[in-house]
């Protein structure tokens, strides 16, 4: 096996003493996509700034390919080797060719390689007729594949791309995510991304990550809801629009649960088990993501349940169909 | 009303005739104005800009120093460098009173707060995230600075041409300082003091006409940089 893109240790950052996150160990293979979900302040992009070295943690090491990120001597040229495409990403006041030639700029790459690299690059992200044009006036969708642009000229070994589609026009957010399979495709760059796109989370990425807990764990962050949990007779009932869900817990008070949707069984008819939640429903959506199926059932609560294309098959599922959602008290995470 | 319009007349045909004693005047001007603005540029542009890019304790302090000094009244200059370099003054044994050398040290230290303090508004009117750009693209920190130069620009030009306006219109520290010397140190501003109080009106005019037109032209160019910049 190679050696670990990212190794993450004990990785701590607090803003004014309040944590943000504490990573007790956590590895990012090479050449892979990885997409960070997670709600909006949950910290997704200072993650990302800590791995691009644009933010300090408060404590813990970083390995970047086994070295030190933050403490090498090398840590300068490993920097060079990654880049980030901001959130609201800005472009300096020139044309679009000297934006994306900027990083190139900067290296002291000779004229000519810069031009082929630059013209290649937009090329890929489809933005060669802008070429000569100054930034202005640009879409939301265009300026962020100028950005992506940018970064992916320079051949860096890990972009980062924090909620590349969060400011984009929708017929460009297909594109962005084309684009971002396609430098999976044809470039050797590592990409790890944070979107609060579960969907597209689970399109584009090779694993998907959640900021759970202030922990960055490969948890589904799904089927999440906000409600109150109660004891009743020595059992812990979290109660939402007349759904009482059983889970353990020793908290008490409102809450936020989430149930992981590989961990939902779906069934036609009621399923004989020892699991304690068991809840009849009509199917609201059902969506193809990747290799597997997404199927959304209404039980007063919607649930997000993933299952094979066979299952889906073999079972006949249709939208409107009644069926049973069944877990197990320990499928249930509680947050606060 | 016969005065001013006798005195319109004049000026136009100055002007047009080219008069050698005004065009000389004009390039005095010019001259010491240009020196003037390119070394307070030299001093300006990067004393703004350091105080712009970096955080510091008492930054808000050299702010206010800086806008303040931006209406420093030119007869104190005046005042003051004229005890610096006249015979008595430390630096009395250049002989630089009552030369355009004088008159170009004053006006550098009155241009040179204007500058600096546009240019620092022109960075710190700049979006934050050009730093963290240019840094995730691998720059340097000079590399970074020179990126936040480049962004800040049109906001610089805007700086440089407002310093240059004020010093070309600068009458208190230039006659204190230049001392009027015919075909010497004489500017637009110190031979229209000097004409009006001899009654020539002609000759003024024709001076005021120019030092507008080059105020109005100033202006223009100023706004093209300030619409640029935003």
């Amino acid at each position: 096996m190679s050696e670990p893109l990212f190794e993450l240790k004990n990785l701590k950052k607090s803003f004014n003493s309040r944590d943000i996150f504490d990573v007790p160990l956590l590895e990012l293979s090479q050449d892979k996509i990885y997409a960070i979900v997670g709600p909006n302040g949950s910290g997704k992009s200072t993650f990302l700034k800590i791995l691009n070295t644009l933010e300090k943690p408060t404590s813990g090491t970083v390995l970047f390919r086994g070295k030190d990120l933050f403490h090498s001597s090398h840590a300068g040229n490993m920097k060079k080797e990654m880049t980030m495409v901001m959130q609201n990403p800005y472009l300096f006041n020139t044309t679009v060719f000297k934006n994306v030639a900027y990083g190139l700029k900067i290296r002291n790459v000779d004229r000519k390689t810069l031009k082929k690299n630059v013209e290649e690059t937009l090329e890929l992200v489809g933005l060669s007729h802008l070429k000569n044009r100054r930034v202005v006036n640009l879409s939301g969708g265009e300026i962020q594949r100028i950005a992506i642009a940018r970064g992916l000229v320079i051949n860096p070994r890990v972009l980062f791309l924090d909620e590349p589609t969060a400011n984009v026009d929708h017929p460009n957010v297909r594109l962005v995510e084309e684009i971002i399979l396609k430098i999976k495709e044809e470039k050797n760059t590592s990409i790890i991304m944070t979107t609060h796109n579960q969907s597209q989370a689970h399109l584009l990425a090779d694993k998907v990550l959640s900021i759970i807990n202030k922990n960055i764990t490969d948890t589904y962050y799904e089927n999440i809801f906000q409600g109150e949990i109660k004891k009743s007779n020595g059992v812990s009932i979290f109660s939402k629009n007349n759904i009482e869900i059983s889970l353990s817990s020793d908290k008490t008070g409102k809450a936020m649960i989430s149930v992981d949707p590989r961990d939902i069984i779906l069934s036609l008819k009621p399923f004989d088990s020892s699991a304690r939640n068991s809840f009849q429903g009509s199917i609201k959506k059902i969506s193809e993501i990747k290799s597997q199926i997404k199927v959304v059932v209404d039980t007063g609560l919607e649930f997000s349940i993933i299952i094979t294309k066979e299952s889906c098959h073999d079972m006949r599922l249709t939208i409107g169909k009644e069926v049973f959602v069944t877990f197990k008290t320990s499928s249930v995470q509680v947050y606060y | 009303m016969y005065i001013i319009a006798e005195g319109l007349r004049k000026s136009l045909e100055l002007i047009f005739a080219l008069d050698p004693e005004i065009l000389g005047i004009v390039f005095v001007s010019l001259k010491v104005s240009l020196i003037a603005t390119l070394l307070a540029t030299f001093a300006g542009v990067p004393l703004g800009f350091i105080v712009g890019i970096n955080e510091f304790r008492g930054k808000k302090i050299v702010t206010v120093l800086l806008n303040t000094l931006m209406a420093l009244p030119t007869v104190v200059v005046g005042l003051f460098v004229y005890a610096f370099i006249s015979r008595q003054g430390p630096a009395g044994a250049f002989g630089l009173l009552f030369s355009p050398s004088a008159i170009i040290i004053g006006d550098l230290i009155i241009g040179t707060p204007i500058i600096a303090a546009f240019t620092l508004s022109a960075v710190q009117g700049l979006d934050q995230k050009i730093h963290m750009t240019a840094t995730t693209l691998g720059a340097n920190k000079l590399q970074v600075a020179m990126a936040i130069l480049a962004e800040a620009r049109f906001g610089v030009f805007a700086a440089i041409i407002a310093g240059f306006g004020r010093v070309i219109a600068e009458v208190g520290s230039a006659i204190m300082l230049g001392g009027n010397i015919k075909g010497y140190s004489r500017t637009i501003t110190t031979a229209i003091a000097l004409e009006t109080s001899k009654g020539e009106f002609g000759f003024g005019f024709a001076l005021g006409i120019i030092l507008l037109t080059v105020a109005l032209s100033i202006n223009i160019l100023f706004h093209y940089f300030q619409k640029k910049k935003g």
